[in-house]
């Protein structure tokens, strides 16, 4: 084969090669914009995968794990962030209630609450007057539970006598 | 003139009524009737048509599957042959898609599909369990019928009222299911055509009838277009399926085939000379019973139980009248003039392999193009997994491409890996593919099981026991709550112990699954971009998933095994106590959906 038509058959493959190339790269610009790039997504997301780091458990978390020993259940429409709901985690739940029209954000607020005080009733320390308010709230709480099918029958059966049993002390 | 005038009107008037009366005897004598209601459709009628495929009677049935497409459907009596050419009535069903076969541009294709056993109590024939929606094969009739092909069901010999059937006699039934092609294009205004490509195909016993057709329609129905001929799990070698059978789980159907054989060739067998009064008793039972009675009825009794000196299936084909008789069952000593298509499990619990395998070296020798395929599975589930293979295998000789035969593989020689047979009923799904979706109800998401899942258990079918484990390999997850950009999770299903319960098969070919697969969710690692942040949270408890299945036995291998339920996740915990608030708001509480379906392995080429 002449040299010269080597020459020409290289330099096509780069010119198909470069636009190939061209070609990915545009494919992948509009993917990511298609799919919703969103500067405010990224940072929202990567603060949250960081904030869920074990080790890096913000004071916010903690705050709001004590709001929930006094804090009450919400209903009707929630438009201020609860105490006992980080910051974080409002985003999340706001989120879920929109995306999900089988679910309202009270729900989602009042999960989170009863999961908080159901947490800080197993770490309160037997017959202590904590343990005992807090039982006395999650057996108020487990009625609206089973409402709004946060809870099942039967786990409601057998939390409702551990927390009478505490109670009752 | 005037005379040879004269002459002429004569010879016309001599035409015409010679012409009329061809025409009058053919409506008389030979045209079919319609047939009546209920069972007197099965009456055998006083005079046999000595044409072999000429449709006797008709009426039209409601024998389309569950599920299947829109068909016209038909039941019929036809004459055929016995194995020793005598005639014979016999009955079936034809049913014919509505839908046009492709854009009307071809004849449309007729599979004449060969039954697996049925059982010999006549309210089991083929097209009385068809007509009322319950025949256990109608998932393999659906998919040819899916396929827009018509199919044609023959109930084999020995079905119409007070008859026996003539269980297992090969060249009787392999005519029954060339005679019925023949037979069905004689229904009045059916759409099918005398040019139209024929495949056999059939499974079991239904594999013995279909191989008998190939082989003998050359010279018994030549004006067939055979395109193809499909059989699977082939009792070919009588002798040897004999003596596996003999005192093991499928003791039920050497019963049958001797019940069977002593229909056609009762100066031979002299069954009822041979047995003792439990024989007596059997061959009454095994008269009155369907398919799946029978097996669990006289599952793991030798026939010595039954025989007058308690001679064993050897001794009694020892005897040369009986040994001539099942030597004459014998498959591939003949030709078929068409393209094989052979498979079988090597989990058959029920024939053999071995003698399967050698019918696909007797074809070869033959010069039969023969292709082979090898199923993982047991003799149930391989019945119904090969649906597609055999369909799409079809679907080639009908539109005239060439077989590829797997006659000069290379490849070892398979070997059985059957349950032990001489004690309790075994069914292992080993490794079987999962595939499988959990609906989270919160996130509103569905989260689907990776490839590479897999369900195994074993089934003792005569304890009903289950047991079973799945395995789920670590895969990645995406919540989509964190805006427009998913957050991705890494996700793990552990089982928390093996998976218990009940499984068993009615009387009716019903299998029923009840238990309880129990899992922990185990959240490892949650990032964005492919980043990954350490983290670590587990159901408090393992979630429980209960495990049911109510249908038909068909489901093991045409892939709907499924298990639906619903189940609560417990609380997402960290370090094992510590509850996630955030993860057990939107995964954990009752109402999350789960569907399993579980698949056999796929099969392989010999």
């Amino acid at each position: 084969m002449p040299s010269s038509e080597t020459n020409r058959n290289g330099f096509r493959k780069k010119i198909i090669i470069a636009l190939l190339t061209a070609g990915v790269l545009l494919c992948a610009a509009f993917w990511y914009w298609q799919s919703g790039y969103n500067e405010d997504d990224v940072g929202t997301a990567q603060s949250i995968a960081s904030n869920m780091s074990k080790n890096e458990i913000p004071d916010a978390e903690k705050d709001a794990e004590r709001a929930a020993v006094s804090g009450t259940a919400v209903s009707g429409a929630v438009t201020q962030r609860p105490a006992y709901v980080t910051e974080t985690e409002w985003q999340v739940l706001q989120n879920v209630a929109k995306q999900n029209q089988n679910v309202t954000l009270a729900h989602l607020v009042n999960k989170m609450l009863f999961a908080r005080k159901k947490q800080a009733w197993l770490s309160a320390g037997k017959d202590t007057a904590e343990r005992k308010l807090l039982a006395r709230q999650l057996l108020d709480m487990i009625p609206g539970q089973l409402a709004s099918e946060a809870m099942d029958a039967e786990t409601a059966k057998e939390m409702k006598e551990q927390l009478q049993a505490d109670v009752a002390q | 003139m005037k005379h040879s005038f004269c002459h002429q009107r004569l010879f016309l008037t001599s035409f015409l009524v010679l012409i009329l009366g061809c025409l009058l005897t053919s409506t008389v004598v030979a045209a079919p009737q319609q047939g009546p209601a209920g069972m007197a459709f099965y009456e055998r009628p006083s005079t046999i048509p000595t044409t072999h495929g000429t449709l006797i009677r008709y009426r039209t049935a409601t024998a389309v599957p569950p599920g299947g497409p829109e068909c016209n459907a038909w039941t019929i009596m036809y004459s055929s042959q016995d194995a020793l050419g005598k005639p014979n009535v016999v009955t079936g069903t034809v049913l014919v898609p509505k839908s046009l076969y492709n854009y009307g541009l071809t004849p449309r294709p007729i599979i004449s599909y060969a039954v697996g056993t049925h059982g010999l109590v006549q309210s089991w024939a083929p097209s009385i369990q068809l007509a009322n929606g319950t025949d256990y094969e109608n998932s393999n009739i659906n998919a040819a019928l899916k396929m827009g092909y018509a199919v044609v069901i023959t109930d084999n010999p020995g079905y119409t009222n007070g008859d026996v059937p003539s269980y297992m006699v090969g060249i009787a039934q392999g005519k029954a299911v060339l005679d019925i092609v023949t037979a069905a294009l004689q229904i009045p205004y059916i759409s099918l055509k005398s040019t139209a490509k024929v495949g056999i195909w059939g499974y079991s016993q239904g594999g013995q009838s279909a191989a008998w057709a190939g082989q003998l329609q050359p010279g018994y129905a030549p004006g067939i277009k055979l395109a193809g001929v499909a059989a699977g799990g082939v009792p070919a070698e009588l002798f040897s399926v004999g003596r596996y059978l003999d005192g093991n789980n499928g003791s039920s159907f050497l019963l049958a085939t001797c019940i069977g054989l002593n229909a056609q060739y009762p100066d031979k067998i002299l069954l009822y000379d041979r047995v003792n009064v439990y024989g007596f008793e059997a061959i009454e039972r095994g008269l009155s019973m369907g398919v799946f009675e029978a097996l669990f009825s006289f599952m793991n009794t030798p026939i010595s139980t039954f025989t007058k000196y308690g001679e064993s299936s050897d001794q009694i084909f020892a005897i040369p009248e009986i040994a001539q008789v099942v030597n004459a069952q014998e498959l591939g000593k003949t030709k078929v003039n068409a393209p094989v298509f052979l498979y079988h499990g090597t989990g058959d619990e029920f024939i053999p392999l071995e003698q399967a395998l050698n019918l696909k070296e007797k074809y070869c020798s033959l010069g039969v193009n023969t292709s082979y395929m090898v199923f993982p599975g047991e003799h149930i589930t391989t019945q119904f997994q090969a649906a597609p293979y055999v369909l799409g295998w079809m679907k080639d000789r009908f539109a005239g491409k060439t077989a590829v035969s797997t006659c000069r593989t290379s490849d070892p020689r398979p070997v059985s890996t059957a349950n032990p047979v001489d004690g309790d009923f075994l069914f292992s799904l080993d490794g079987w593919t999962l595939e499988g979706t959990i609906h989270l109800k919160t996130l509103n998401t569905n989260v689907k099981l990776p490839e590479g899942s897999t369900f195994s258990a074993e089934t003792n079918m005569t304890t009903n026991t289950i047991t079973g484990s799945m395995s789920v390999p670590e895969f990645s997850y995406y919540i989509y709550a964190f805006g427009m950009l998913p957050l991705q999770v890494k996700l793990k299903i552990v089982p928390a112990g093996p998976m218990t319960g009940t499984a068993s098969l009615d009387n009716n070919g019903i299998l029923h699954i009840k238990g309880h697969v129990y899992a922990d969710i185990y959240l490892r690692q949650v990032g964005e971009l492919g980043v990954g942040v350490p983290f670590s949270l587990k159901t408090k408890t393992p979630v429980d998933f209960p495990i049911v299945f109510d249908g038909p036995v068909s489901s093991l291998g045409d892939g709907s095994l499924k298990f639906t339920g619903i189940t609560t996740f417990p609380d997402m915990v960290e370090n094992g106590i510590i509850i996630n608030a955030l993860f057990t708001s939107l995964m954990s509480g009752p109402g999350q959906e789960f569907t399993f379906t579980v698949k056999p392995p796929a099969p392989r080429m010999w």
